[in-house]
């Protein structure tokens, strides 16, 4: 894979004409969304790591500020790129860093032309927002991705009641998927609270179309609270880790 | 460039009574006139509390057009819009109004629906587009009159 981190650099030191210090190596994990109902990989999630699988804070750590956008943008590229030839035939969940949709418009852009070369329907792209990242304005944000929408891509909002602004921003802004923060997850079975926050976003979300994702699910008891109340789509360690540079195997629990 | 593609989804409520008759008249009009702005979609009624579900798929302008008549057609109230937005393809390209009566054995037996609409109980397929979720998100009695905050007393 040494060979892939080369490529990559090859590309970038084309493509961006004067620069300091160079980016730092880097590759992908992925991690599957599972349909647990189906029993199938709904979408995988693309995950930044080093090319020695080291976490992503280890990678973006090395790129310099100014960098950070230009950097995110190539690294989504080399994640289709690499999905591409990994096989992929389902959906591919792609992150933003904080801040790049407002900061650079062409972020979305090159992503979609990165999918277009490596001939990933848009269609099949699933791009993360954190909620934290729309707090300022709602409407802004809604008519820049609605843009997009319109050629198929799809958008999730990632770590969903981690902020204050979860439900606000669904009465300007409905996407196509919500990502339930982990910390809602966490040992969900025995917790009246975050039983019914979760049930009241999952009635917002069947009225309105949005389909959640369980993230951070780690044990079978999360799993059977969460099935129960009809959600279907997981994403954790009790179904697969993250895969570097692969697929990884997807274990379904009985029931 | 192909042009700008809408859908609009809304809930309303019936106020007159809605036999056969009236809905035929009204289908009747509606896919004529659909035929020519280019709108397709589907509506849905349910008997049991008299109101409206509506799929509307076409260009923004005509999709503004119908919706001021729309908001001034006594036959409706409480016109409540659940989602508009962009979408990259027509879910019911085919269909200029498709119309189901909503009763679960109905609404199996339309084509193109029982894909979601199987087993007996209604159910959400994934990926299937929004239009499709909300669809059958009503026939599980979501946004009806009591939701939209109809007081509906049985004629
Ligand atoms: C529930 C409901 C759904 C309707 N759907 C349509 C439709 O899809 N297309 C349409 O042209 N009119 C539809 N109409 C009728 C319009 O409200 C309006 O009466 C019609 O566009 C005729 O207007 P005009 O004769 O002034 O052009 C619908 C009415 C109701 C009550």
């Amino acid at each position: 894979m040494a060979a892939e981190a080369l490529g990559c650099k090859v590309e970038c030191s084309l493509s961006n004409e004067s620069q300091d210090a160079p980016d730092p190596d880097f590759s992908f994990a992925f991690q599957p969304i599972v349909d647990a109902n189906a029993r199938e990989v709904f979408s995988y999630e693309a995950l930044i790591r080093g090319v020695g699988n080291e976490s992503a804070p280890h990678v973006l750590r090395q790129v310099p500020t100014e960098r950070l956008f230009a950097f995110d943008q190539k690294a989504r590229a080399h994640a289709i790129n690499l999905a591409m030839r990994l096989g992929i035939s389902c959906h591919l969940n792609l992150n933003f860093l904080p801040r790049s949709l407002e900061a650079s418009p062409t972020s979305i852009v090159s992503s979609l032309e990165a999918a277009e070369r490596a001939n990933l329907p848009i269609k099949r792209i699933v791009i993360e927002v954190v909620e934290g990242e729309i707090i300022e304005d709602h409407s802004q944000f809604s008519r820049l991705i609605n843009e997009y929408r319109g050629i198929g891509l799809k958008v999730a909002i990632d770590d969903f009641g981690a902020g204050y602004s979860g439900l606000n921003l669904l009465a300007e802004f409905q996407p196509d998927q919500v990502k339930l923060d982990m910390k809602l997850i966490t040992g969900i079975e025995r917790h009246g609270p975050r039983q019914a926050i979760v049930r009241a976003i999952s009635q917002i979300c069947s009225d309105l179309g949005i389909d959640i994702v369980a993230e951070g699910i780690e044990t079978e008891d999360e799993y059977a609270w969460l099935a129960s109340q009809g959600i279907r789509l997981f994403q954790g360690y009790l179904f697969a880790k993250p895969g570097f540079e692969s697929f990884p195997a997807v274990h379904y629990p009985r029931t | 460039m192909p042009k700008a593609l809408e859908h609009l989804i809304y809930a309303s409520v019936a106020t007159a009574e809605f036999g056969a008759p009236q809905l035929t008249e009204l289908l009747e009009k509606a896919t004529a006139a659909n035929e020519l702005t280019g709108l397709t979609g589907i509506l849905l009624h349910s008997d049991a509390d008299s109101s409206f579900f509506q799929v509307l798929e076409g260009e923004p302008e005509a999709i503004d057009r119908l919706l001021t008549k729309l908001r001034a057609d006594k036959r409706h109230s409480h016109l409540t819009i659940i989602i508009r937005e962009p979408i990259a393809e027509r879910a019911f390209a085919d269909w200029t109004m498709g119309f189901a009566s909503v009763s679960p054995e109905k609404l199996r037996k339309i084509p193109g629906l029982n894909d979601f609409f199987r087993g007996g109980s209604c159910f959400t397929e994934l990926d299937s587009g929004r239009a499709k979720k909300l669809l059958a998100a009503f026939a599980e009695g979501r946004w009806r009159p009591k939701h939209l905050g109809a007081r509906w007393s049985a004629a």
